[in-house]
C-alpha cells in the first residue's frame, strides 16, 4: 500500500487570492462576509464573495483578456496553477485530475439559457464536465480525469478517491480539488430551504441562523511516497471514509450517526484513535441542524478536549469546493502548527461541550480531522497527518 | 481480484425493463426517444413517489429491480450521470431567473442536486456504505464502474450497486441543437444508422448493475472500465491497443464489439471506423438507434453485453456486422469527441 503525500496546495477564496493571503486572514481572524458586489440576485443576503470582477480573475489566472470565461472555471484554474507550482510539477503527462463543482458553470448558464443564440461561445458551459476538461487542457494534463458531484462533500470525496487511487497504485500523482462561484441558483436554493443566514453565518454560535454562501477554488497535489521523493512534503493523507446516513434528503440526524460513522471509519483506516487527533476542522455550516448534529457526533467521539473550529465563518460555505479548501486549511494547520479560530463566534452554542477554538493560536498539530457533509446524507471525513 | 456483474436492469426507450431482449424493437419516428416507463406506482411507495422528478423515478425503479435480481444485497451505491438531474435543475433555474426571486419551493432545488438519486437509493434500500456520484458526461459510467472495482479490490465492499442515468432534457435539446448535434428532421430510429445525415437523436435511460467480488452462476467478469480525455492528440486505436495489452488481451480475444455510432454523418466514421478495423473478425453491434444518444448510453450496451454473456442471442436489429464465432469477450467503445470510454466484460 503506497503512502499518499500532499506536495502542493493552492486556493482562492473570499479571504485571499492565494495561500499566503489566506494564511494571513486565518491568523488575523478577518472574514469577508459582506453584501454582494458581483452576484446579481434579488436575494440580498450576506455572502463571502471574492472581491474581484471576472476580468480581474481572468488576469489573475494568467489568461488573455477579451474572452468571457466561467467564474467557476477561473477560480479553479487559479487554485490549480498555484497547487502545481508549489508541487514543482512541470511534467504533467502522468498527472490525473479529479474535480468538482456543484452545478458545473451554473453562474453562466442561468444567465444565457433564455437566449442561447446570443452567446455562441459560452454554450459549451452547458456540458456538465466542461470546466474540468478546460482546466486539464489549460494545464496540459493528460492522465485520467474524474468529476465527482455529491453536493457539499464533493471535493472531500475527490481527495478520498485520489488517495485510494494512489494507495492502490492506480495513480502516481493526482491534482484534486473543487471550484464553485456564487450564483443566483444557489442563493435562491438555500433561501428557499430557509437555511440562508440573514445576519452572516456564525458556525457553532448559540444564535446561529444559517449558511452564508461563499465561492472558492481549491486544489491539492497528492503524490505517492515514491513519486514525491526528494520534494518538500506538506503532510500525508492518512485516513478517509464516506458513508451515507440514509436518513433525510437534506438534513442530518440529530445524533449525527452518519458523521460518527464516517469519522470512526476514517480513524480506523488511519490506524489512529480519537485521542491522537490534534485539531478538528468541522463542516460547521452555521445551520441549527448541521451544527447540532455534528457537535453531538464530535462530542460522542472526542469528548470536550480536542480543539474544534469551523472555518466557514471566514470563507462562507463554498459548497463543492469546501472539502478541498478546508483540506488546504488543515494542511496549513500542520505546517504552521496553529489551530484556526472559529471566526465570527460570539457565544458558543449551549448544547455542546466541544472545545471550540475561539481565536487562532499556536498548538502542537500532528493529526487533523476534516469533515464535509453533503445533502443526500453524504458524510465524508479525512485525516491529514504531519510527516 | 476480479469483479463480477451479478445482476443488471435497464429502463430505456425499448422494452428492456422485462429483462430480456425484446423480440421486436419499438420503432419511433422522432427527433428523440423517451423511456418505455413502467407503472411507477407498482414499484415505488407512494409516499416517496409524490415529490420525485422524472430522473429520480427512472433511477429508483431501476435500482429496485437490479437489487431484487441480485443474490447479494449491495452495501454501496455509485451513480454515474452525464448531465445530472437536469429536469428539476431547469425548473429551479427558470423559477429564480424568470419569476420574482422570493420564497420559492425548495423541492426542485433539492431534486436538482446531482447526488439526490444516490441518496434516495440509500434511503429507500437502506444502503449505508459508500455513496458516490460522478457527473462527467460520457465518462460517468466508466468512472463509476472503476470506482466500484477499486472498492471491491480494497475489501471496502462486497457488492456495489452501480447506476448510469440521464433524462431527456428539453433545454439540452434546444442548446446543443445549435451545433448540428441533433437531427433536424424526425427519423425512423431503425433507419438512423443508414441515413447519411448530420446529427443524432436524443435519448434517455437508466442502467443499473450489481458488481460483486464473487461470481454468480452466470460468471460474468467486469474486466476493465477506462476513460481518456480526447484532445485529438493521440490516436484512439493506439489507446485501445495499449489497453488490451494492459489487460493481457489481444485484438483476437474480442468476439463482440459494441460501438457508439449514433447516426451522425459528420462524426461516426472518424470516431469508430478505426476501432472497427482493429477487430476485423469480431461481431460488431450498435445500440444508439434503440436508446438514442445520451451521455451514459454505453450502459445500454453494457446491459446487452451482460445478456449476451448470459446466453441470449444478440438481436439482428442491433447487429451491424455478424462475426463467425461464439462470444466470450466483449469490448464496448464510446467516443463523444471529448472523451473516449472503454468497458470490457467476459465470460469467466
Amino acid at each position: 500500500m503506497n503512502r499518499v503525500f500532499v506536495t502542493g496546495i493552492g486556493a482562492i477564496s473570499a479571504i485571499g487570492n492565494n495561500i499566503a493571503e489566506q494564511l494571513q486572514s486565518l491568523r488575523k481572524g478577518t472574514n469577508n462576509i459582506v453584501s454582494a458586489k458581483f452576484l446579481k440576485s434579488a436575494i440580498k443576503l450576506p455572502v463571502a464573495e471574492i472581491p474581484h470582477s471576472n476580468e480581474e480573475l481572468t488576469s489573475l489566472a494568467g489568461l488573455p483578456g477579451g474572452v468571457t470565461y466561467s467564474r467557476t472555471f477561473l477560480l479553479g484554474l487559479i487554485a490549480a496553477k498555484e497547487a502545481l507550482e508549489t508541487a514543482h510539477l512541470s511534467d504533467r503527462s502522468d498527472l490525473q485530475l479529479i474535480s468538482s463543482s456543484t452545478n458545473a458553470a451554473i453562474e453562466i448558464t442561468e444567465n444565457i439559457y433564455q437566449h442561447p443564440e446570443e452567446h455562441q461561445s459560452l454554450l459549451k458551459y452547458f456540458h456538465a464536465n466542461q470546466i474540468p476538461l478546460d482546466i486539464a487542457k489549460e494545464l496540459g494534463i493528460n492522465g485520467r480525469q474524474y468529476t465527482i458531484s455529491t453536493a457539499c462533500s464533493s471535493s472531500a470525496n475527490g481527495i478520498m478517491l485520489a488517495t485510494r487511487l494512489i494507495r492502490s497504485g492506480k495513480a502516481k500523482r493526482v491534482l484534486v480539488g473543487g471550484n464553485d462561484s456564487l450564483a443566483r441558483f444557489s442563493i435562491n436554493g438555500f433561501n428557499a430551504l430557509e437555511i440562508a443566514s440573514p445576519t452572516g453565518s456564525r458556525p457553532f454560535d448559540e444564535n446561529r441562523d444559517g449558511v452564508s454562501l461563499g465561492e472558492a477554488g481549491a486544489y491539492l497535489v497528492l503524490e505517492s511516497e515514491e513519486a514525491a521523493k526528494g520534494k518538500p512534503v506538506y503532510g500525508e493523507v492518512r485516513g478517509y471514509a464516506n458513508v451515507n446516513e440514509a436518513y433525510h434528503a437534506t438534513a442530518t440526524s440529530p445524533e449525527g450517526k452518519g458523521a460518527q460513522q464516517a469519522i470512526s471509519d476514517a480513524l480506523a483506516i488511519a490506524h489512529l484513535s480519537a485521542g491522537d487527533i490534534s485539531y478538528i476542522n468541522a463542516h460547521g455550516t452555521g445551520t441549527k441542524v448541521n451544527d447540532l448534529s455534528e457537535s453531538n457526533a464530535i462530542g460522542n467521539l472526542f469528548g470536550d478536549q480536542t480543539p474544534v473550529s469551523s472555518t466557514k465563518g471566514y470563507t462562507g460555505h463554498t459548497l463543492a469546493a469546501c472539502g478541498a479548501l478546508e483540506a488546504v486549511f488543515s494542511i496549513l494547520a500542520i505546517r504552521e502548527q496553529q489551530v484556526w479560530g472559529n471566526c465570527r463566534l460570539l457565544q458558543p452554542m449551549s448544547e455542546t461541550s466541544m472545545n471550540i477554538v475561539k481565536e487562532t493560536r499556536s498548538a502542537t498539530v500532528n493529526h487533523v480531522l476534516s469533515n464535509s457533509f453533503g445533502f443526500g446524507g453524504n458524510d465524508t471525513s479525512l485525516i491529514f497527518s504531519k510527516i | 481480484m476480479a469483479s463480477y456483474i451479478i445482476s443488471s436492469a435497464l429502463l430505456s426507450p425499448q422494452k428492456t425493463f422485462e429483462g430480456t431482449f425484446p423480440e421486436e424493437p419499438i420503432i419511433t419516428e422522432s427527433l428523440y426517444l423517451l423511456c418505455a416507463e413502467p407503472d411507477y406506482k407498482q414499484i415505488i411507495p407512494p409516499v416517496r413517489l409524490r415529490r420525485m422528478s422524472h430522473i429520480l423515478k427512472m433511477g429508483l425503479a431501476t435500482s429496485y429491480l437490479c437489487i431484487n435480481e441480485s443474490e447479494v444485497k449491495p452495501d454501496s451505491v455509485i451513480v454515474g450521470t452525464g448531465q445530472g438531474c437536469t429536469g428539476d435543475l431547469e425548473n429551479f433555474m427558470r423559477a429564480c431567473s424568470e419569476g420574482p426571486e422570493e420564497l420559492l419551493s425548495p423541492i426542485p432545488f433539492i431534486n436538482s442536486g446531482h447526488n439526490t438519486l444516490a441518496g434516495q437509493i440509500a434511503m429507500a434500500s437502506q444502503i449505508k456504505g459508500y455513496n458516490m456520484t460522478y457527473l462527467q458526461e460520457a465518462a460517468s459510467l466508466e468512472s463509476a464502474l472503476s470506482d466500484a472495482m477499486l472498492l471491491l479490490e480494497e475489501g471496502t465492499s462486497e457488492c456495489t450497486l452501480v447506476g448510469a442515468i440521464d433524462e431527456f432534457s428539453a433545454l439540452s435539446f434546444k442548446i446543443f441543437d445549435r451545433d448540428q448535434y441533433w437531427r433536424k428532421e424526425a427519423v425512423n430510429n431503425l433507419d438512423l444508422l443508414k441515413a447519411e445525415k448530420p446529427g443524432a437523436i436524443m435519448g434517455e435511460g437508466a442502467g443499473f448493475f450489481c458488481i460483486s467480488n464473487r461470481p454468480d452462476r452466470q460468471n460474468i467478469e467486469l474486466v476493465a472500465s477506462e476513460s481518456k480525455m480526447n484532445f485529438g492528440t493521440e490516436a484512439s486505436v493506439k489507446w485501445v491497443t495499449d489497453l488490451l495489452n494492459q489487460y493481457n488481451l489481444t485484438t483476437n480475444d474480442i468476439d463482440l464489439l459494441f460501438v457508439g455510432r449514433k447516426g451522425d454523418q459528420l462524426t461516426d466514421d472518424t470516431s469508430y471506423a478505426g476501432i472497427e478495423q482493429l477487430f476485423p473478425t469480431a461481431t460488431i453491434a450498435a445500440y444508439k438507434h434503440l436508446s438514442g444518444e445520451y451521455p451514459t448510453a454505453q450502459s445500454f450496451a453494457l446491459w446487452m453485453a451482460v445478456k449476451v454473456l448470459s446466453g441470449q442471442q444478440l438481436p439482428a436489429y442491433a447487429t451491424l456486422k455478424a462475426g463467425t464465432r461464439g462470444t466470450k469477450t466483449i469490448l464496448l467503445y464510446n467516443n463523444d469527441l471529448s472523451t473516449e470510454n472503454v468497458i470490457i466484460v467476459r465470460k469467466g
